[in-house]
This record gives structure tokens, sequence and C-alpha cells, in this order.
């Protein structure tokens, strides 16, 4: 601004030269380039205290600032950026929190989905055991006392496997007083196929060691069975016995 | 710091934060949560056991040679020298007996597995086809055990056999 000197009165006639002076410090727009140029205000220019005409046009292109007193506008960023900084920090930490717990669920969701024989161990024993214990239990029984292996039965079957058993063990009830039979079933193999947190399915090798009371004699058979058991509670109750003769 | 609006927008900052927070670690132990890569390597195992020993029920006549190829391929270790070894004889047994075998795998597991050491058990429920040239084809169930060996073609049968119907072995 203090370019525009006394030098400068003669050009007013000549619109160009007086508005890049006054313009310069300004966020200059070309529209506004010939107002200043004006005749009128061409004498302004020309006296001493160029300021003041700056001051007048300041107002007008700097919107923001300028109706401020001084010392707000200094002020302003704390009062305005810092929560505009907030909120956009708000923003994205919400972002961020909602695609993390999107992912989080697919992964459970997956996790759930996954087979988890043999790859946790604890977990992989624990059904092995259970559905072990649980077989020989329901196949073993004594002519004297088939009600307390079908009692037992009771609490390690669950859905199907319960007619199922019920159907084959009113066959061992009919026939063992009789026969004398004591049978006791016991498991040679198991492998875990299938586990996750609820479902498992194992397949079982046992052998199955019949005698006849009064008789001596004892006889063999092996039986395989692909057991599924669901986890109720912490315990593994056996929901389907498989015996591969479906066919 | 009394102005209503930092206030509630420091609030919701920390809000926001705390979810972030919360959600990210919920992720983070879902992640860690997740099987490793041993479940495929289970997934792996257990098929090639299943091949290997459904190759080992399955023998036709005509083919002796070729099948007994497959056998030598599926199998290391003990097996291997063994079939190796007794190959000739199995191959003139087979031609007398003139008879065609297939198996069908009705189910399979791995009994364990330790990736270290390149080892895993396996037990097969099988269902083996005999047919005679001349006759009615017999089936019958069968129950196999077997252990598996890492080689560098793969993993492989280094024992197989028959669970024996008595295991206390008094007889029956």
């Amino acid at each position: 601004m203090t370019s525009v000197e006394p030098s400068q009165p003669g050009p007013v006639d000549q619109a160009p030269a007086p508005a890049e002076p006054q313009h310069a410090p300004q966020p200059a727009e070309p529209d506004e380039a010939p107002q200043p140029a004006e005749p009128d205000e061409a004498p302004q220019p020309a006296e001493p205290d160029t300021p003041q005409p700056a001051d007048d046009e300041a107002p007008q292109p700097a919107d923001d600032e300028a109706p401020q007193p001084a010392d707000e506008r200094a002020r302003s960023p704390l009062r305005l950026r810092l929560p505009a900084v907030l909120g956009v920090v708000t923003v994205m930490l919400g972002a961020f929190g909602a695609w993390a717990t999107v992912q989080a669920h697919n992964q459970r969701a997956d996790n759930a989905q996954q087979n988890l024989a043999l790859t946790n161990g604890p977990a992989t024993s624990a059904v092995r055991h259970q559905v072990t214990s649980a077989i020989q239990a329901i196949f073993s029984y004594s002519y004297t006392d088939t009600a307390k292996t079908r009692r037992d039965a009771q609490n390690l079957l669950t859905g199907s496997a319960i007619r199922q058993y019920d159907q084959l063990f009113s066959l061992v009830e009919k026939d063992a007083p009789t026969q004398k039979l004591v049978v006791t079933t016991s498991v040679t193999n198991s492998g875990v196929e299938f586990l996750t947190g609820s479902r498992a399915r194992v397949l079982i090798f046992a052998n199955q060691q019949d005698s006849r009371a009064g008789t001596g004699q004892t006889s063999y058979a092996g039986a395989m069975f692909a057991v599924t058991a669901v986890q109720t509670g912490g315990t593994w109750k056996i929901s389907n016995i498989d015996t591969f003769t479906g066919g | 710091m009394t102005d209503p609006l930092r206030a509630t927008a420091a609030g919701l900052a920390i809000l926001a934060a705390a979810f972030a927070g919360w959600s990210g670690w919920s992720w983070a132990s879902a992640a860690q949560a997740a099987p490793p890569a041993y479940s495929g390597l289970r997934d792996q195992v257990l098929q090639a056991g299943e091949q290997a020993v459904e190759n080992f029920n399955t023998l036709d006549y005509r083919t002796v040679g070729q099948g007994l190829k497959l056998w030598e391929q599926s199998s290391t270790g003990a097996l291997h020298s063994e079939i190796v070894a007794g190959a000739a004889q199995f191959e003139r047994e087979f031609r007398q007996a003139r008879t065609i075998t297939t198996a069908q795998i009705l189910d399979g597991a791995l009994t364990s597995l330790n990736q270290q050491a390149g080892t895993a058990g396996i037990i097969v429920a099988i269902q083996i086809t005999v047919t005679p040239q001349h006759g009615t084809p017999a089936v019958k169930q069968s129950r196999l055990q077997g252990q598996l060996t890492r080689t560098a073609s793969g993993w492989k049968l280094s024992a197989l056999s028959q669970v024996p119907v008595s295991a206390a072995g008094s007889g029956g």
C-alpha cells in the first residue's frame, strides 16, 4: 500500500494503474479490480494515509474476520476450532469403532463355524472322553439290572438319540434276562472329526464282550459309531448315533 | 473450559475413543481366538490319509501291477518296505484270486496330529466290496487304524491294520 504514493495522482484516468497497488495486499478478485479505479475513489489513494481506503474495502472480501473486534478474532480459533477438531476426531473414532465391531462380529461368526478338532487340544480331549464314557455306559449292561443302564442313559442322551436308544434297548430288555447276558463295551479308538463350541462328531470303535452267566461263554464283537454330540451346560450329550447300517 | 460446546465435543470424543478402544480390543481378541493354519493341515492330512486307505483297499486282478504301484505310492516307512518286498507274491496271489476289490470310506478321523514330528494317527470306517469273477459280491465293513508320516511328496501311510475285535487279546 505504501507504493500508492503521491506519484500516482496523475494517472487517474488510467483505471488499471491505481487498481493494482490497492489490490495487491488483498486476495485480489478480478471482478472488483475496476471498482476502486473509478474516478470517485481515485483521489483517496492519492492521499498520504493510504490505510483508510484499504480498511474500508477489507470487510468486503474478508467476511470472516473483519467484522469482529480485534481481540475476539484472536480467540476464535480456540473457541471454534477445538470443538471442530474434536468433532472430526469423534467421527473418525466412531467410524473405526463401528468398523472394528463389524469385523469382530464377522470374526466371531467365522470362529463359531470353525472346526476346532485337534486344534483346540483341551476341548478335543474333553469331548472325546465324555463321548467315550457315555458310549461305554449306555452299551454296557447286565441282565440283572438293565433298568440301571437305561436310567443312566437318560442323562447321557438327548434329541433323536433318545428314540434310537429306546428302540435298541427294548430288545436288550427282552433278550438279556433270558440269555443271562452281561455286556461290557469298551472304546478302543476314537477320533474327533468336527468340533465347535456346541457340537461335535466323534468316530468311535468299540469292542463288546458278551458273557452268558453260568455258561462261561464269552464272545466278542466289534462296533463302530459316528456319534454326534451337543454340549449343554458344560456336558456333552449324545444326540445321534450313526452305526453305518443305513446303507 | 466451561464452554458447553467444547465440553460436549470433548465428552463425545471421549465416548468415541472408549468405543473405538473397546471395539478394537474385541476385534483383536476375536482374531486371536481364530483357529491357526493348523486346522488347514488337519483337514489336509485327514484327506490324504483317507485317500491312502482307500487306495490300499482297492485292487483289480486285471490291473494288479498298477494297483500295487498305487500302494507303494501311498505308503512310506515300514509299510512301504513291506509292500515292496512282498510285491511279487501279492501280484501272484491277486491274479489267482481273480477278484475286484473296491472300497468306500464311511467315515474317518485323525486321532492325533504332531506337526513338528510330521506324524498323525488316523482311524477309518470303511466298507469293502469284494467281487469275484463269478458269484455275488461280498460286502463287509471294517475298522482300520493307521499312522501317517509326512514325506517330501505329502503325507503317507506308514502303518495300517484292522482294529482287532478283542483288544484284550483273549482270543475271542
